[in-house]
C-alpha cells in the first residue's frame, strides 16, 4: 500500500474515532447533535459536559499521547533499543516519588504535579550523571534508569507506610494515571510546550536515523555528543511533563512507535508525526474505553494501556518469537 | 574552551516548561449559595446517612458506591476515591456535599469547574466537628430546626453514654498485619476516651500508626480491642510461648463492631462510646471480680 | 602534504592506556593498513584518528590543525568512518542508507532530499551495488551489506575513509570484492586507511603498512619492508614463512601450523 493512501486511512480514522470519544461516555451524546448543543450556549447540561468535562479530557489525551509517543520514539533511537519506553530513564520513579510525597502532604494539584515533575527532572538528572561518568552508551543508560527505579518505588513505598491509607489510595490512583482532572489553561499550555519539543525532534530527525545506528557510526557522520544529549533532554520533558499531569500511563510510549515503525518505516521523519498522532488517538481510545466500559466507574487510562500493552506484546511474541521488528 | 551548549539549554528549557505549565493558577474557591435546595448528590457515606437522619432521604438524588442502608434505591455516582461529575452533572442536583476529607481524593474542584454547587464539609476529627458538620448540613437542606433539635438531643445522649473515670489501659487495632494501631489523637482514639479507656498508644501525629508488637508487649495494655475478626486468636498467637500480653492471658481480647466506626455521624459516635463503654465496664467488673 | 600527523600520541579508554607513544604521519593518497596482534591498539589508533577518542597525551593534527579542533561536523565533511560494528540494522533501503552520508553535507534546518541524489547514485555504482538500491538492508547479505557501508561512506567522503576491519567477517569473494572498491577508489584520489588482520590482503592491496604492537609502532613501511619473515614471526609471535606473489610481487605470508615445525 502506497505512503500517501496510508496516511490519508491513517488521518480518516483518527478523526473517526475522535468523533467517537466526545460522543461517548456516562452520558451518549450523538455526534449529529453535538453542533446545536455546541451553539445552545452554556444553559444545557450536555453543553456543560461536553465543554466542561469531556473535551478538555480527551485533549489532554491527545497531548499526553502524542508526547508519550514522541518521547518513546527519542528514547528508542538514543538507547538503540526498539524497545525502550520513556520511562526506562527514571522519569515515572521520579514522579511517583514526588506525586507521591505531595499527596501524602495533601498538597493541591498543581503543587502535586509540580513535585512530580521536579522528581522526574531529579531521577533523570541522575541517570544521565552516571551514564555519562560511563560514556554515555545505551546500556549504561538503561541499567541506571533500571536500578533507579528499584530504588524509586521502594522510597514510594516507604512513603506508603506512613501515610494515611486514603492518601495511599489516591497516591495509587495517581499512580494509575488519571485523566479526569484535565483543565483547559493546563493543557493548552501542556500542548504548546509538547509541541515546542516534538518539533524540535522532528529537526533532529536525520540525527536519530543515523544515531539508531551505533555511537561510533553516528560520531562518523558528525553526531556529536551534545546532540545526543539534547535528545535525551527532550525525550525526557515531553516525558516528565505527560507524567506530572496524567500520572504513569504505561505502554504508549512503546506500542505505539512500535506498531508505527511496522506501517510506515523507521525514517523519523515520518515516525516522529506519524507517533505522535497514533499516541494521540490511542490514548484518547483508552480513556474513552474506561469511561464506558462500567459506567457510571471510571477506569484510569493507565490500566487500560496496560493491558492492551502486555496483550499486544503477548500476542507478538507469540507469532513471532525473538524477530520483534 | 566551547560552551557546552547542551548543560545550559537543557535546564532552561526545562525551568521554562515548568513555567510556562505550573504558574498561573487559576479560579479560587467560589462560594456557592443554595436555595431552594430539592436534589442533594452526596459523595460522602457520612453525609448521606446524616440526611437520612434528618428525615430528608427523598433529597437524595445522587450517592457513592459505599453507602448506608437505604429505602429505595438511588443512583450511585462512582467510588468515594473517584466519582463521575458527568453522571453526577446528569443528575441535576441543586447542591453537591462532600467531605473535606475526601476532598482531595476526589478532586473536588472540578465540580465547581462544571458549573455545579458544590459544599465542603469540615472534617470529622471529634464528635464536636462531626455535630458542627451536622448542623451545616441541616442549613443547607432547609431543616435547620430539625438539625438543630437533633444534635441537642445527641449531645444530651453522649453526656449520658459518656464516661468520665478512666477504668482501664486500651489498645485499639484497625489492621492486623501490618499492626495499624488507633492513636490517642485520631476519631476512634476520641471514641476511647469517651468511653472511659486509657489509649496506650500516644499522639505522635500521625492518626494511625504501624505498631512493632514489641511496642505492644511493652506498653501492655489491659484490653485489646479490634476491627478485624479472630481477634483473640490472632493476640493470642502473637504473644506466642514468651511472657505476653496481659490482655490475652486475660482474655481481654475483643473483636468489635466496625459498623458504627464507619460512619461519621453523632448517632453512629455515640452508639460506639456505649458499645465500647459497655465492654470496658465488663472488662473492670471482670478484673475485681478475680481478685 | 600530509593528511595526519600523529605525535607521541597516549590514548586509551577509561583505566586502561593502549597507545604508549605512536608516531605516524599519513600522506594524501596513501592506502594504508594497520596490522598487528589483538589488543596491539589497532582500533584505537584508528579511533584517535578519527576523532571518536581524545588523546590523552601527543597530538594528532589532520590538515595541519588539530583534531579536536575541528567541528563534529566540518571534520565529518572530510573523512569518513566505518566502524567495525553497526548496531541494529533497520530497515532501511539500500539507498536510503546510503543517503543517510549526505549528512554532514546538509544545513541543519535543510528540509530538501533531493539534492545529492547523483552522489548516492555514483558511490552505490562504484560499490557495485546499484542493482540492489531498492532493497532492505536487513534483507541482502553480510557481505552485501558491508558493500552498503562502504557506499555510504562514499557518499559522505571521497577524500580519506577511514575503515575498521571491514572484511574481517566476509568470505574470501566478498572480502576481495570489498578491497577492490577501496583500491579503485584509492586509484581516483580517496586516501584509504584501514585496520586489516590479514596480513596478505594488506600485502596485496596496500602501499604503506602500519605494524602496532603492545601499543607502540613496531615497523613502518611498505609491505615489503615490513613483511620480513623476521619482523612478521616478532609482531605476531609465531613462526612463518613469507614468499613472494608470482603475480604481484607482493610479499605472501604462510603460517607454519604447530605440528609441522619439528626441530626449528
Amino acid at each position: 500500500m502506497k505512503t500517501g493512501i496510508k496516511i490519508l486511512l491513517f488521518t480518516a480514522a483518527a478523526c473517526g474515532i475522535f468523533v467517537l470519544c466526545v460522543s461517548a461516555g456516562s452520558v451518549f451524546i450523538s455526534p449529529f447533535r453535538i453542533p446545536e448543543i455546541l451553539s445552545g450556549g452554556a444553559g444545557s447540561v450536555e453543553y456543560r459536559i461536553l465543554v466542561d468535562l469531556r473535551i478538555p479530557r480527551i485533549l489532554m489525551a491527545l497531548v499526553v499521547g502524542a508526547s508519550l509517543s514522541v518521547s518513546g520514539v527519542v528514547f528508542q533511537a538514543v538507547l538503540k533499543n526498539p524497545l525502550a519506553d520513556p520511562y526506562t530513564t527514571g522519569v515515572s520513579g521520579g514522579a511517583a516519588v514526588g506525586a507521591t510525597v505531595a499527596i501524602a502532604f495533601s498538597m493541591s494539584y498543581f503543587l502535586v504535579a509540580l513535585l512530580a515533575f521536579g522528581g522526574s527532572l531529579c531521577a533523570v538528572s541522575f541517570v544521565y550523571a552516571v551514564s555519562r561518568y560511563r560514556g554515555l552508551s545505551g546500556t549504561a543508560l538503561v541499567l541506571a534508569g533500571i536500578a533507579l527505579s528499584v530504588l524509586l518505588s521502594s522510597a514510594v513505598l516507604l512513603v506508603f507506610a506512613f501515610s494515611r491509607a486514603d492518601y495511599v489510595h489516591k497516591a495509587l490512583l495517581w499512580l494509575m494515571g488519571d485523566l479526569s482532572i484535565a483543565k483547559y489553561a493546563v493543557v493548552m499550555r501542556m500542548a504548546v510546550v509538547s509541541l515546542l519539543l516534538t518539533g524540535l525532534g522532528f529537526l533532529y530527525r536525520r540525527h536519530l536515523n543515523i544515531i539508531s545506528f551505533g555511537d561510533e557510526f553516528a560520531h562518523g557522520l558528525g553526531v556529536s555528543r551534545g546532540d545526543i544529549v539534547n535528545l535525551f533532554w527532550i525525550a525526557s520533558l515531553l516525558a516528565a511533563i505527560s507524567v506530572s499531569l496524567a500520572g504513569v500511563i504505561g505502554f504508549v510510549g512503546l506500542l505505539v512507535p512500535h506498531v508505527i515503525r511496522f506501517m510506515f518505516g523507521p525514517d523519523h521523519s515520518r515516525l516522529i508525526p506519524a507517533s505522535a498522532l497514533g499516541g494521540a488517538v490511542f490514548l484518547m481510545g483508552a480513556d474513552t474505553l474506561g469511561r464506558v466500559l462500567v459506567p457510571p466507574y471510571d477506569i484510569p487510562a493507565g490500566i487500560i494501556t496496560g493491558f492492551a500493552g502486555g496483550l499486544f506484546f503477548l500476542v507478538l511474541v507469540i507469532r513471532k518469537g525473538g524477530a520483534y521488528t | 574552551m566551547r560552551i557546552q551548549w547542551h548543560a545550559v539549554i537543557a535546564p532552561l528549557v526545562a525551568a521554562a516548561a515548568l513555567i510556562i505549565i505550573y504558574t498561573g493558577d487559576d479560579d479560587g474557591e467560589q462560594v456557592c449559595v443554595p436555595r431552594n435546595v430539592r436534589r442533594v448528590v452526596s459523595l460522602s457515606p457520612s453525609v448521606t446517612r446524616e440526611i437520612i437522619d434528618l428525615g430528608a432521604e427523598e433529597m437524595l438524588a445522587g450517592v457513592t458506591s459505599y453507602h448506608p442502608p437505604m429505602k429505595k434505591k438511588v443512583p450511585v455516582v462512582g467510588t468515594i476515591l473517584h466519582p463521575n461529575v458527568e453522571t453526577i452533572l446528569s443528575l441535576g442536583p441543586d447542591l453537591v456535599l462532600y467531605s473535606e476529607e475526601d476532598s482531595a481524593v476526589q478532586h473536588a474542584e472540578r465540580l465547581a469547574a462544571a458549573g455545579l454547587c458544590a459544599v465542603s464539609l469540615g472534617r470529622n476529627r471529634n464528635f464536636e466537628e462531626i455535630c458542627a458538620n451536622y448542623l451545616r448540613i441541616a442549613e443547607l437542606i432547609g431543616a435547620r430546626d430539625a438539625g438543630r433539635e437533633k444534635i441537642s438531643r445527641y449531645r444530651a445522649l453522649l453526656n449520658v453514654a459518656r464516661v468520665t473515670e478512666k477504668r482501664c489501659t486500651v489498645a485499639v487495632f484497625i489492621a492486623h498485619t501490618p499492626l495499624v494501631a488507633a492513636s490517642e489523637g485520631s476519631f476512634v482514639g476520641e471514641i476511647i476516651a469517651d468511653s472511659g479507656g486509657i489509649n496506650v498508644v500516644k499522639d505522635t501525629g500521625i492518626g494511625y500508626p504501624i505498631l512493632s508488637a514489641e511496642f505492644l508487649i511493652a506498653v501492655n495494655p489491659d484490653v485489646i480491642l479490634s476491627i478485624m475478626p479472630g481477634a483473640a486468636e490472632f493476640f493470642l498467637s502473637l504473644s506466642g510461648s514468651a511472657p505476653g500480653l496481659r490482655a490475652t492471658e486475660k482474655g481481654q481480647v475483643y473483636t468489635i463492631n466496625e459498623r458504627h466506626l464507619a460512619y461519621y455521624t453523632p448517632g453512629d459516635y455515640i452508639a460506639a462510646v456505649r458499645e465500647i463503654a459497655a465492654l470496658l465496664k465488663k472488662v473492670v467488673k471482670q478484673d475485681e471480680n478475680r481478685n | 602534504m600530509n593528511l595526519f600527523t600523529v605525535d607521541s600520541l597516549r590514548a586509551g579508554y577509561r583505566g586502561k592506556e593502549v597507545l604508549h607513544d605512536v608516531s605516524i604521519t599519513v600522506g594524501a593518497g596513501e592506502f594504508a593498513a594497520i596490522i598487528g596482534p589483538n589488543g596491539a591498539g589497532k582500533s584505537t589508533l584508528l579511533r584517535s584518528l578519527s576523532g571518536y577518542i581524545a588523546p590523552s597525551g601527543g597530538d594528532i593534527t589532520f590538515m595541519g590543525k588539530p583534531v579536536a579542533s575541528y567541528t563534529r561536523r566540518e571534520f565529518s565533511r572530510e573523512l569518513s568512518v566505518v566502524p567495525q560494528f553497526t548496531e541494529t540494522d533497520l530497515s532501511f533501503t539500500v539507498r536510503e542508507f546510503g543517503e543517510l552520508g549526505l549528512f554532514p553535507h546538509r544545513k541543519f534546518f535543510d528540509v530538501g532530499m533531493s539534492s545529492g541524489n547523483e552522489t548516492v547514485d555514483i558511490a552505490l555504482e562504484a560499490a557495485g551495488i546499484s542493482h540492489l538500491r531498492e532493497r532492505n538492508m536487513m534483507e541482502i547479505s553480510g557481505g552485501e551489506r558491508q558493500l552498503a557501508y562502504i557506499a555510504r561512506a562514499l557518499v559522505q567522503s571521497s577524500s580519506v575513509m577511514l575503515l575498521d576491519e571491514p572484511v574481517s567477517h566476509l568470505d574470501i569473494s566478498h572480502a576481495i570484492r570489498i578491497m577492490d572498491v577501496l583500491h579503485s577508489q584509492n586509484r581516483q584520489g580517496t586516501t584509504v586507511i584501514t585496520v586489516l588482520h590479514d596480513v596478505n590482503l594488506a600485502a596485496e592491496y596496500c602501499s604503506r603498512i602500519i605494524a602496532l604492537k603492545e601499543g607502540r609502532v613496531f615497523a613502518d613501511g611498505t609491505p615489503r619492508e615490513v613483511l620480513t619473515y623476521e619482523k612478521v614471526e616478532e609482531l605476531f609471535d609465531t613462526v612463518c614463512i613469507v614468499t613472494e606473489n608470482p603475480i604481484s610481487k607482493r610479499p605472501l605470508v604462510y603460517p607454519v601450523p604447530g605440528f609441522l615445525r619439528g626441530g626449528g
